[in-house]
């Protein structure tokens, strides 16, 4: 798959995702968001380009600068029992050619580095320090080494993404300590919170520096969730692949599934069928709406309001009942598998749907009033942990968070996949960046889903919901996108020679926006942080596998 | 001998009237927002089970804390306690009057909230110095809207004992331009010494946001009891003052039984009245910013300010 002319620079790189286009042009005749609705899972879709590892900083950056694309993923496969080295693979969003390009280097097994680019792409950050976690791979000049996924009583030099390394095994734990930023000064003072939190909420620590109530500072320690689900996955069959995807973080189910089920579809060139496509869409929507109907009420909650919060929540319930009632699962759980759906719904279920629309709309209007109707809620809500756009741009932040500071990314749009290939949506976006604008936005976006929803089922049709045979396999890898509720959700799967998973990589959309959240701290107060935390509605579970 | 035994009798029952009925109150807010929020809410008697559930509980006390931490649940109960003792609720004249009057019942909760203050600066951890701080700023506002306001109620009544000041507004009747102004002033007041939205949320789980539930955050077991007792008895003692002050119907005059049966009636009627009012209006409004308080409590202040210039002036 992957194009096999020599890549020297971003003009040759141009050139490749040009051909592509052109390829598949040429077989619809449609514009390249219709094509590839009809082919396979997503317009252009994936570009896969081979480059030296040597020519990776020049590039990113032209990629960045001239083709206004944004760094989405990376990450690294140990492939020394076959190819002699790691691969090395980045992948970029370019937008405006519906193309999400996939360099691929490879690091040579003796020289186990590779330069780093978070200084002047910041987005690259993390990304680069999981793979030095993951797999000991060095990021050369990276500006804040340390450790990020496995914590300091993990000791040097096991690194357990490697072949070499027992997933079985006991590893011994060791002392070590965390060095935090200190911000020093008269009167700065440092507020430790979590990892145990009061409530029901998931485990981060959050290191505030401060002057009085004023944020200075803030240091973000996650990864207490390590689950090691991307080692799991190998050696599992497709479908158990999906069960795991699914189990990756509760209101991410149906993304995580999909997300991974196309990169299957795409691995073996299988078109699922229309009704599989439209059902898709619609579990889609509906864990969108779920999830922002949670959020505004958290957001609600954390300022006290209480009729705004419970009625948000009797909404919440009222769309994972109807999801229980579809799938006898309140997280669609067991629908999603790879070549469409496990299971057929009933036409009665689906007129439960549709009928379902026009109440929620009802609800969604009046509960946007309740919100938005006292001076006391928009008081809170405006001004208050504002992410500019700049700073959304430089860190690759995706999703309503991304939307909310004014840029129109939206991957059912600019990289359009299954029933949004066939159905084109209008990005919504806000321009203020704060609460009060991602707020609104997920009311919008709820009206939208319902939209989606509503035009998904309208023109179903019964006929078979799965389809492909995926015995006949050789070697294979692809991506999967999806757009879950809280933006871009990438999964790249490699099949070995028997159909089972031989690497799977999952990157959910928090992995991107959490280094954002200290951003739109800047300058607030500490008491503003929840309301803050809970607008960007990050994943601690989907962020740390 | 007999109106001595009386007397005796009705201090007594005083005492056990607000410490018994406090509970009751908060309960009784909690199944009103509750009934905003489309819940059914916990009953009546839940702040009762709640304090004899922790009264039996072990207390959990942190190794680095000193006798301050330990001592502050008996100080902040009994402050608060003989406070509430002190402010009439079923009868105008009490024998428990002469305990003091109306500025030391500002003071004794002034010792209580320094005490909890302190002990939440005691253990160390972040969270209780953060509600320290904020308690203080927020109190620190609203202790001189308190005074201004009790000192326009003393000058009206010529005292500052609180029999006296009911009792003038027995006579006068509450429609008076010093009193209308002082009314909201007092309810804003009471809202904030309680820590209730808008200026605190009791019932977030949220370190970050809280002021009173932080500072108390370490405590556990009969420490807490005390702690969340003391809390309904301030909540109680406010609202009692509110209601006796700006509406006395019904309060005993005399210590004839008779009167004293319908005075308690009609202190648990307007205290619930008030109770169930405020718990309308928290469930309506958001919580203000913490920076946005002081603008609450200022206009608190400009409205015992006004009283004040009114009632010396002679205007009303």
């Amino acid at each position: 798959m992957a194009t096999t002319m020599h890549i020297r620079s971003i003009k040759d790189i141009v050139r490749a995702i040009d051909n592509k286009a052109g390829e598949y042009a040429g077989k619809a005749g449609k514009r390249p968001g219709e094509a590839l609705g009809e082919a396979l899972g997503g317009a252009l879709g994936e570009v896969l380009i081979d480059i030296e590892l040597s020519l990776l900083p020049k590039l990113a950056l032209d990629i960045v600068d001239e083709l206004h694309g944004t760094l989405q993923f990376i990450f690294a496969v140990d492939e020394r029992s076959h190819n002699n080295g790691f691969s090395l693979h980045h992948i970029f969003g370019i937008p405006s050619k519906h193309c999400l390009l996939h360099l691929k280097s490879v690091i040579p097994a003796d020289a186990p580095e590779f330069p780093s680019l978070a200084l002047q792409l910041p987005a690259m950050n993390w990304h680069e320090r999981k793979i030095a976690d993951m797999l000991g791979l060095t990021p050369v000049g990276h500006p804040d080494p340390r450790r990020l996924v496995l914590h300091e009583d993990w000791p040097q030099g096991v690194y357990p993404w490697r072949d070499d390394f027992d997933s079985k095994q006991k590893v011994p734990r060791v002392k070590g300590t965390y060095e935090f930023h200190r911000i020093e000064g008269e009167g700065v003072f440092e507020i430790a919170v979590g990892p145990v939190h009061a409530g029901i909420i998931e485990p981060g620590h959050f290191r505030f520096s401060s002057v009085g109530e004023k944020i200075l500072y803030l240091e973000l320690r996650l990864f207490y969730k390590h689950r090691g689900i991307e080692r799991f996955m190998r050696g599992r069959s497709l479908l158990e692949g999906a069960l795991v995807a699914e189990r990756v973080s509760g209101d991410e189910t149906v993304a995580n599934s999909v997300a991974y089920s196309q990169a299957i579809e795409r691995i073996f060139k299988v078109a699922i069928p229309e009704r599989a496509q439209r059902l898709r869409a619609v579990f889609l929507e509906l864990e969108r709406m779920h999830c922002h109907l949670a959020d505004i009420g958290g957001a609600a909650t954390d300022i006290a309001f209480s009729i705004g919060a419970a009625k948000a929540a009797l909404l919440r319930e009222k769309v994972m009942s109807l999801c229980e009632m579809v799938s006898g699962s309140r997280f669609l759980r067991g629908m999603i598998a790879p070549g469409g759906l496990r299971r057929d719904i009933d036409n009665e279920v689906i007129h439960r749907i549709s009928s379902f629309i026009e109440i929620a709309l009802c609800d969604v209007k009046e509960l946007e009033a309740t919100t938005f109707s006292r001076s006391s809620v928009i008081d809170r809500f405006m001004k208050t942990g504002v992410l500019s756009t700049e700073h959304a741009l430089n860190l690759g932040v995706v999703g309503p968070v991304a939307r909310a500071s004014g840029i129109a990314v939206d991957t059912r749009t600019d990289y359009p996949y299954g029933f949004y290939a066939m159905h084109p949506l209008d990005i919504i976006t806000r321009f203020d960046g704060d609460v009060a604008a991602r707020v609104r936005l997920k009311f919008d976006e709820v009206r939208q889903s319902l939209g989606i929803i509503e035009a998904a089922l309208g023109a179903i049709k019964s006929g078979a919901v799965r389809t492909g045979d995926f015995a006949v396999s050789s070697r294979g890898q692809a991506l999967g996108w999806v757009e879950a509720p809280r933006g871009m959700t990438l999964c790249w799967v490699e099949i070995d020679d028997e159909a089972k998973i031989a690497n799977c990589r999952l990157r959910t959309p928090s992995f991107n926006n959490w280094p954002a959240l200290p951003y739109a701290l800047h300058g607030n107060i500490v008491p503003d942080f929840p309301l803050v935390n809970k607008s960007f509605n990050l994943s601690y579970a989907g962020n740390d596998l | 001998m007999e109106f001595l035994a009386q007397k005796i009798a009705i201090g007594i029952g005083q005492a056990l009237f607000v410490l018994l009925s406090a509970p009751l109150f908060t309960s009784l807010m909690k199944k009103v927002k509750a009934h905003f929020q489309c819940r059914f809410g916990p009953g009546l008697l839940q702040g009762y089970y709640d304090i004899w559930k922790l009264l039996k509980k072990d207390a959990v006390i942190s190794e680095h804390a000193s006798w301050v931490f330990k001592t502050t649940p008996y100080v902040v109960f009994s402050a608060t306690f003989i406070a509430a003792v002190i402010v009439p609720s079923f009868a105008v004249v009490l024998p428990t009057a002469g305990i003091g009057d109306a500025i030391i019942v500002i003071y004794l909760l002034g010792l209580a909230r320094f005490f909890t203050a302190i002990a939440g600066l005691d253990t160390g951890s972040s969270f209780g110095g953060m509600g320290s701080s904020r308690e203080m700023m927020i109190s620190s506002l609203a202790e001189p809207v308190t005074m201004t306001g009790l000192f326009v109620l003393a000058a009206a009544a010529g005292s500052t004992d609180f029999g006296g000041i009911i009792t003038k507004s027995l006579v006068t009747g509450h429609v008076q331009p010093a009193y209308l102004l002082l009314f909201p002033a007092f309810l804003i007041i009471a809202v904030a010494e309680t820590g209730r939205v808008p200026v605190d949320n009791p019932a977030t789980h949220l370190e970050l946001t809280m002021v009173h539930e932080a500072m108390i955050l370490e405590y556990t077991g009969r420490h807490l009891a005390l702690i969340e007792w003391a809390g309904a008895l301030k909540l109680t003692l406010l609202l009692t003052i509110i209601a006796n002050v700006f509406f006395p119907w019904g309060i005993a005059e005399s210590m004839a039984w008779p009167a004293v049966m319908v005075g308690i009636f009609a202190i648990t009627a307007k205290v619930g009245l008030l109770a169930i009012g405020i718990a309308a209006m928290e469930s309506m409004i958001a919580k203000l910013r913490l920076f946005r308080v002081p603008e609450l409590i200022g206009g608190a202040f400009v409205l015992a300010m006004l009283a004040l210039i009114i009632r010396t002036t002679g205007i009303g």
